[in-house]
């Protein structure tokens, strides 16, 4: 039974640790599991960890013939066949967003905190294989940075970041100055090659830099879109006059007008078509995250693939 | 007819399209909930938000529905009514003087009625008056007895039925026993001149004409009265063939018509005595004078129960559409239901009540309406269907300040002062020129020498009867008798709308006129209770009384359970210890105790005298909110509406809603 937060609004360390237990049935390894979305039909596999030489041997029947090194052998006439290992060092870097735009949901969970939960989520499988794990996190006003290591200080200094930032907001909070495509990139330096870059965000304010910095990332690393969305910015049912805010301004909305409606519901549609197109053009994946589900699962059925029978997103 | 009692009150029509311009616009305290796709939002309905809430326009159609409410109100404000048919009454132009022959001669058989019968002459002029009386309706009439002496019995007056009355009671020799002709037409000349204004004064003389002691002989008062344009005719009774003390002088009273241009006529002769009716008939020295009264009923309440029907009308259509379970409208109808049993039984205390009670069912559908409203108008019902409790909590902004003066309120108050306003509040009774008010009153007052103490400035008695005075001013046009009682009760004077009348014979009692001494209010009370049955109206009984001995006690209590009506006393005594000057007759303080007791007896109440009116208000209240009780059907019409300065208060508020963003925002309303 996947832990659910304690409170939808703002998420605490504890929630975060507990996700610990929760954080299996899927991977963020190159050999993904068949009904992964990262899964090799799919343009972009992850990359997963370089190889390092780790020795040479003599050749046993059962191994891999495509792994026989033939100058050796030349030199040696015996079959030689060349061991790598894994690299054991693909870090992962957590580009969490807390902004003002995050703090809001419907169903379960704010959009904060459902990246906090995808973001735990994701620390504690890549600790749990050994990978080093670090992040950006930021707000409208502060991006805090921990350097990516292998240890589980490391992760919880990590969540202390997310947490401050996340109970932090309010609906009044400034939406700040800080923009997703200066994060990214902060992220595009920081990542020099072979890590693996999540962005988990709503993605607003996601423009042509964007793309051209995503790209950036791209060329030297693995990157993953983690997008968070609320079922009321996909489409908003008919409830009447609703009355918006942001900070101090107000619009009364008639949501009983069809005309609206269809042009809301076609407006986010729109977005989500040209992310995909990103992703496939960029051969970045995109992982669609809705706050009204159970986020573990939700990245079960997209990492992991253990349920049958899923409808295909 | 229809007619505008304010139609200059119609020029505020455009007054909303003025206030709508000067008016800050209102922006209702709303909260509201924080989205990440404002500008969005923004962008796709074209909407330009609003540093705090949003200024919007009511849809079209509650502008109009605004609009005709406004102009219905200003309808209502224009006071239209309805004009009866004009009453006319017509002031008399006459005043008749007729002057009864008392004197000892007059019981003297022998006159022959229309019957054959032989009868006193006295019964004669009474029958001769009454054919006279019946035919005078409309004129003045003053009635003078004459006998040794001459004296006023009824001043001038319409109630030509009081005249009749005081006449049967006249007794012969009640002046002496002498005829003193000439004096009661010097007494006449005198009166006119004090009492009339009219042209034509007519002076009849009842008499067997034998002048015998007065000051003035006959010939010369008539010359007198020529001078002052008396016209004086003579009706002679008795028989001229009679001699001595008893003869007929048929000559000197022939000679004092003649000499005033009078006729002289036989009470026998009934032809000669038409010509006299004819002749007064005739008298049209000035046009009549009429005064015409069209009663006005008010007809206000129409346009204003339109305006609120059709606002009604709207809101519950709307109510219907947003088809919210109105859980607790059937608890705002319960409480409509107890405010309108609450106003209802309110309006039973005192004289207040609703002229048109029915109109404040109107705050049922009113209640349930805004029940409805208050709950679909908060701004995050929207929100609730769409977020949970939780989340949404936390994405509230601007928590909705209670805003005391919102449109909600201000529909709830219209509402609630128009249904007032039609049902037609009344606590004063309207003063009509021609009263319809057919309640009665009789005024028992106590004549004995207690009476005469002067711990009431000036006398008990003088007291007494400047009350009555006050009292008839409070019920105008109503018919009020006078008793008065001592040992032995006499109506003083019947039922009559002529008040001064009435405050003058009350101020002409004395003991000294009573038979009989001692304190028989029982007896006046009887003959109070007669006089209202014979009236057929309902009516009360005031009794003005210094004490009430316990020995009638009984007599009481039987009056009151053989169903005598309600009586209440009016305590004319001085408190003790109150300063009595030293000339006042000994009499005891005013026993206040004893006085409640014996008006328990009656199941009556006590006032006691005050050097204000409020005495007096507060017995004619209590004569009045008995009426009020039994007899609704004949006096409503007569309670002055008091709705209409109401409509203002109603279109004072209804400004307020042409203020721009004031209206009461419907989910599922066309969107400005």
């Amino acid at each position: 039974m996947p832990e659910a937060p304690s409170s939808g609004v703002r998420i605490n360390i504890d929630d975060l640790v507990r996700l610990k237990a929760s954080a299996q049935g899927y991977s963020l390894l190159p050999r993904q599991p068949v009904h992964s979305i990262l899964a090799g039909t799919h343009a972009s596999r992850l990359r997963g960890r370089g190889l390092s030489f780790e020795e040479l041997r003599r050749y046993f029947p059962g191994d891999d013939v495509r792994t026989i090194d033939w100058h050796v052998t030349a030199r040696t006439r015996k079959p030689h066949v060349r061991v790598y290992s894994e690299e054991r060092d693909r870090p992962l870097l957590l580009i969490v967003d807390q902004r003002p735009t995050m703090f809001f949901g419907s169903r379960r969970a704010m959009k904060s905190v459902a990246a906090a939960e995808v973001a735990a989520l994701s620390a504690w499988r890549a600790l749990a294989v050994g990978d080093r794990v670090g992040g950006l996190v930021f707000d409208g006003q502060e991006l805090s940075e921990i350097e990516p290591h292998r240890s589980e200080s490391r992760v919880l200094a990590l969540f202390h970041a997310i947490v401050r930032m996340n109970q932090r907001l309010a609906p009044d909070s400034p939406a700040g100055t800080i923009t997703l495509n200066q994060v990214l990139e902060r992220a595009a330096t920081v990542a020099r090659h072979d890590s693996l870059v999540c962005v988990i965000s709503d993605l607003s304010g996601a423009d042509q830099e964007t793309v051209r910095l995503m790209t950036r990332i791209q060329a030297h690393n693995d990157a993953l879109l983690i997008f968070i969305h609320d079922p009321l910015e996909a489409e908003l049912p008919q409830a009447g006059r609703l009355v918006m805010a942001q900070g101090e301004r107000r619009l009364e909305v008639d949501t009983s007008t069809r005309k609206f409606r269809d042009d809301y519901a076609q407006e986010f549609e729109n977005r989500v078509t040209r992310l995909k197109s990103l992703s496939l053009k960029r051969a970045v994946p995109l992982l669609e995250i809705s706050t009204a589900e159970d986020v573990t699962s939700q990245v079960r059925r997209a990492l992991g693939g253990a349920m049958q029978n899923r409808r295909r997103h | 007819m229809l007619t505008l009692a304010a139609p200059w009150w119609l020029i505020l029509i455009p007054l909303p399209l003025i206030l709508a311009r000067l008016l800050p616009g209102f922006r209702p305290a709303q909260s509201g909930v924080t989205v990440p796709f404002f500008d969005l939002v923004a962008r796709l309905t074209g909407l330009t938000p609003t540093t705090g809430p949003a200024v919007d326009h009511p849809p079209l159609i509650q502008q109009c529905v605004l609009w005709m409410c406004w102009i219905l109100t200003t309808l209502a404000l224009a006071r239209p009514q309805w004009l009866e048919p004009p009453i006319t009454r017509t002031v008399p132009t006459r005043d008749l003087l007729l002057a009864v022959d008392l004197s000892g001669s007059m019981e003297t058989k022998d006159f022959t009625n229309e019957k054959g019968e032989k009868v006193d002459r006295l019964t004669a002029v009474k029958g001769v008056l009454d054919d006279f009386l019946q035919h005078r309706k409309g004129d003045r009439v003053g009635l003078i007895l004459f006998g040794s002496i001459a004296f006023v019995q009824t001043p001038f007056t319409q109630d030509a039925e009081a005249c009749r009355t005081l006449l049967d009671e006249a007794q012969v020799r009640m002046a002496g026993p002498k005829t003193a002709l000439g004096d009661a037409i010097g007494l006449a000349i005198t009166v006119f001149e004090h009492d009339s204004k009219v042209e034509d004064r007519v002076l009849i003389a009842l008499t067997d004409g034998n002048d015998t002691g007065s000051e003035v002989p006959p010939d010369r008062a008539a010359h007198i009265a020529k001078d002052q344009k008396i016209t004086i005719h003579t009706v002679a009774v008795g028989d001229p063939r009679a001699a001595g003390e008893e003869k007929l002088d048929e000559q000197s009273l022939r000679d004092i018509a003649t000499t005033t241009g009078g006729l002289y006529s036989h009470a026998a002769d009934r032809n000669s005595l038409k010509q006299i009716y004819a002749r007064l008939d005739a008298i049209r020295a000035r046009p009549v004078e009429t005064v015409s009264h069209r009663p006005r009923r008010e007809l206000f309440y129409w346009p204003l129960a339109a305006a609120m029907l059709v606002t009604l009308a709207y809101h519950i259509l709307l109510a219907w559409r947003s088809a919210t379970p109105v859980g607790s409208a059937s608890a705002a109808a319960r409480a409509a239901a107890v405010l309108v049993v609450g106003a209802l039984s309110f309006g039973a205390l005192g004289n207040f009540h609703f002229l048109r009670p029915w109109a404040l069912l109107l705050l049922v559908p009113v209640a349930a309406v805004l029940v409805v409203i208050a709950r679909q108008t908060q701004s995050l019902r929207g929100w609730r269907s769409l977020i949970d409790p939780e989340l949404l909590a936390a994405l509230q902004v601007g928590r909705n300040e209670i805003r005391l003066w919102r449109p909600l309120t201000a529909l709830a108050v219209v509402s609630a002062v128009a249904s007032v306003a039609i049902a037609g509040p009344t606590w004063r009774r309207e003063a009509s020129p021609f009263s319809d008010d057919e309640s009665v009153l009789v005024i028992c007052l106590k004549t004995t020498p207690s009476m005469l103490a002067k711990d009431v400035q000036p006398t008990r008695l003088t007291r007494a009867s400047q009350k009555i005075g006050d009292l008839l001013a409070l019920r105008p046009g109503t018919r009020t008798a006078l008793i008065a009682y001592a040992g032995s009760a006499h109506v003083v004077l019947p039922l009559t709308r002529d008040a001064p009348l009435i405050t003058q014979f009350a101020s002409d009692l004395t003991p000294a006129v009573m038979p009989k001494e001692g304190d028989r209010l029982d007896e006046a009370l009887t003959l109070a209770q007669e006089q209202i049955v014979r009236s057929d109206a309902p009516g009360s009984i005031v009794v003005i009384a210094d004490d009430i001995p316990e020995s009638l006690s009984p007599a009481l209590r039987k009056f009151r359970d053989d169903g005598g009506v309600p009586v209440q006393v009016l305590g004319m005594a001085g408190e003790p210890g109150a300063p009595v000057p030293p000339d006042s007759p000994p009499a005891p303080p005013l026993n206040i105790a004893n006085l409640r007791q014996r008006a328990g007896d009656l199941g009556g109440s006590v006032v006691t005298v005050t050097p204000d009116d409020s005495d007096v208000h507060s017995l004619a209240s209590g004569t009045v909110s008995r009426l009020v009780e039994t007899s609704a059907a004949q006096t409503g019409q007569s309670w002055h509406d008091s709705g209409y300065p109401l409509v203002f208060v109603v279109a004072l508020l209804m400004l307020s809603w042409f203020r721009p963003g004031w209206f009461i925002r419907w989910p599922g309303g066309a969107s400005a």
